[in-house]
């Protein structure tokens, strides 16, 4: 049994440094990480410009909030900006993972291999994790470092924490859904267009349906990652007002983006071990 | 009667037991309860696991279409298998049951011995495999491929340096060792995916059409290969459309119609058993034929077909087998005043076996 485990565990190793990196050195990689740098840091500009501006602004009530949420105040804006532009970078980094290999018909020079179709799914999925979380960690931690200077207030370090694992998470699980697209899907023009759907999808489903269903509308935010992503982070950043977690409360948004995670990511593993190619 | 003692792999407790040379018995620790079975050694202390690959029953469906249907065959290790059918008869399914990218619908596949549903990383170790169209990583360079492939068999780095070298020189891709894979010809990557199905040294050699679309020098080359292999001992599995080259090499054939296996032999008893059954063929060489001999030819009892070829120059004649038709026919000719040049029987060979059981010949 140890031997069986064993044989998993480095099928999954294998797959996982084969796809770490020649994702991390794809031009694919490094075109999505520089729109997330241009966007993360493009957010961090605008915030300080922001709290610049309202130094010196009549409205006191905005000028206050600004000046004393300082640094937090821009870190809840980038978190904004990348759960909106987030799930499309992840999912175009892994929309083709699977059916690329059903495609190029490498999957039976694979699959022929003494290793399992899970080994092969969890490889590729840490692989593109992996690959995923180094720069983004590189680039919030810029952000956090930028602002933390510009604004001369410091960040504590669990708020930074914080702010960067919760990133990480929400980008991991669109990575799932891209994974478990590929999965599913026989051509990546599908994989892609479903990728764009489903992020589409799950932006405006939540609004639209919660605004025809207001009684509901916080449960129904659920639908979309966004909302326990962005409530967790203004958790960590402590900017979280009581009235937010009245009807759901702060676990159920924990509990749920915990979910968010291991469903796709589960469904992605089990379909590929149980469709045949 | 042979007595021997066994130690559970679980707990270790020793077990007594006594059986026949050959016998198969399953037997149960009496400690921990754990399952397991044994077979004794033949009375020439070896034991009885000459099969490499045992199909049995096995059965593959998609949704309503049944692929292969219940076929059963098995091949002794060391044997080359040519496995033989036409164009969507099921042979790729079965290799690709075989290999386990796909699950049997029913039925089992034992590879010496083990059923392959039970321990597939085990007896994936053990196998090469090469697809039809191997299908690469093409912005991998040719080594790394190799490299990538070869983790998995946990090779050292160092030796699978040396194993990456040796298969590459074999198959003449040392200078394109750090070239990527999407510059290769098809050809060239037929040689690589070659060289990956032997990089851990397989038992078990399945070959899916591992010629289809090649030059003759590189079939040569691949035919030199799998002799040169199966004389170390590797057990070959050959699907191939290439008659000539299954009949060039294998010991055994396998043929596959419609999901269905229709014949397992070696050529010279499927030859013989179509022989027997049924039809041999005559040549008859002429400067011209009239039609009202052919009508003669064709009256005469255990002429089956007859086929004017070649601008009317040959006859093809089907006749019985177990009638001795030539000189009837030869004299009917004659009488027909036709000036026969040439006569001659053809051997049944591969083809004819293949398009007789097939139903291609009709």
């Amino acid at each position: 049994m140890n031997k069986l485990i064993f044989d998993q565990l480095w099928g999954t190793y294998v797959m996982f440094k084969k796809e770490f990196f020649s994702t991390l050195k794809s031009v694919r990689m490094i075109i999505l990480m520089i729109l997330f740098t241009l966007i993360v840091l493009g957010t961090v500009y605008g915030g300080l410009t922001l709290i610049d501006f309202a130094e010196s602004s009549p409205d006191i009530d905005l000028s206050e909030l600004m000046i004393n949420q300082g640094p937090v105040f821009i870190l809840s804006m980038v978190a904004g900006i990348v759960s909106f532009f987030g799930p499309i970078i992840a999912i175009a980094l892994s929309f083709d993972t699977i059916v690329k290999e059903k495609i190029q018909n490498s999957m039976s020079l694979l699959i022929c291999r003494p290793v399992s179709k899970r080994s092969i799914a969890t490889g590729k999925f840490l692989g593109i994790v992996a690959a995923l979380c180094i720069p983004v960690t590189i680039i919030t931690y810029l952000a956090v470092l930028i602002i933390s200077a510009q604004s001369g207030k410091g960040i504590e370090f669990g708020q930074a924490g914080g702010f960067i694992f919760l990133t990480l998470i929400f980008l991991i699980i669109y990575a799932a859904i891209g994974q478990l697209i590929s999965s599913i899907v026989k051509t990546t023009t599908t994989a892609i267009l479903i990728g764009i759907a489903i992020w589409i999808f799950l932006l405006v489903i939540g609004g639209v349906i919660g605004y025809f269903i207001p009684d509901f509308s916080e449960q129904i935010s659920l639908i979309n990652p966004s909302t326990p992503y962005l409530i967790s982070i203004s958790h960590a950043l402590g900017t979280l007002e009581e009235t937010s977690v009245e009807v759901i409360s702060l676990g159920g948004y924990y509990l749920t983006f915990v979910l968010w995670l291991i469903v796709p990511l589960f469904l992605a593993i089990e379909l590929f071990n149980r469709l045949e190619n | 009667m042979i007595e021997k003692t066994l130690r559970c792999p679980s707990c270790k407790n020793q077990i007594k037991i006594t059986g026949n040379p050959g016998d198969k018995i399953t037997l149960i620790c009496p400690n921990c309860k754990t399952k397991g079975a044994f077979t004794f050694p033949n009375e020439d202390g070896k034991f009885d696991n000459s099969y490499a690959i045992e199909v049995s029953n096995i059965t593959k469906k998609f949704n309503n279409f049944t692929a292969v249907d219940n076929i059963s065959f098995s091949i002794k290790s060391g044997e080359i298998f040519g496995f033989l059918g036409p164009n969507g008869a099921g042979k790729t399914t079965t290799i690709k049951m075989l290999t386990t990218l796909l699950n049997p619908t029913e039925g089992k596949l034992k590879i010496f011995g083990i059923d392959l549903s039970k321990k597939p990383l085990e007896l994936k170790k053990r196998i090469g495999y090469m697809p039809d169209v191997p299908g690469f990583y093409n912005e991998m360079k040719a080594a790394d491929v190799m490299h990538f492939y070869g983790e998995f068999y946990k090779i050292p780095k160092l030796k699978r340096r040396e194993k990456i070298d040796y298969l590459l020189e074999m198959m003449d891709l040392t200078s394109f060792k750090n070239k990527k894979v999407k510059t290769f010809s098809r050809g060239m990557k037929q040689k690589l995916g070659f060289a990956t199905a032997l990089l851990n040294d397989p038992e078990i050699l399945i070959l899916d059409e591992p010629t289809i679309g090649l030059d003759p020098r590189t079939i040569r080359f691949f035919r030199k290969s799998i002799e040169s292999l199966n004389k170390k001992g590797v057990t070959i599995f050959l699907s191939s459309h290439i008659l000539s080259e299954v009949q060039a090499v294998c010991t055994k054939v396998g043929i596959i119609n419609k999901g269905k296996i229709i014949a397992v032999d070696t050529i010279d008893s499927l030859g013989a058993m179509l022989a027997s059954k049924g039809a041999k063929i005559v040549y008859f060489e002429f400067e011209n034929i009239t039609e009202k001999a052919v009508k003669a030819v064709q009256a005469i009892p255990g002429v089956i077909s007859v086929k004017i070829m070649k601008e009317k120059r040959i006859l093809e004649i089907e006749v019985d087998v177990a009638k001795s038709l030539t000189p009837a026919i030869n004299k009917k000719l004659v009488e027909n005043g036709i000036n026969i040049t040439k006569i001659e029987s053809k051997q049944i060979n591969l083809e004819d076996i293949f398009l007789t059981l097939t139903g291609g010949g009709q």
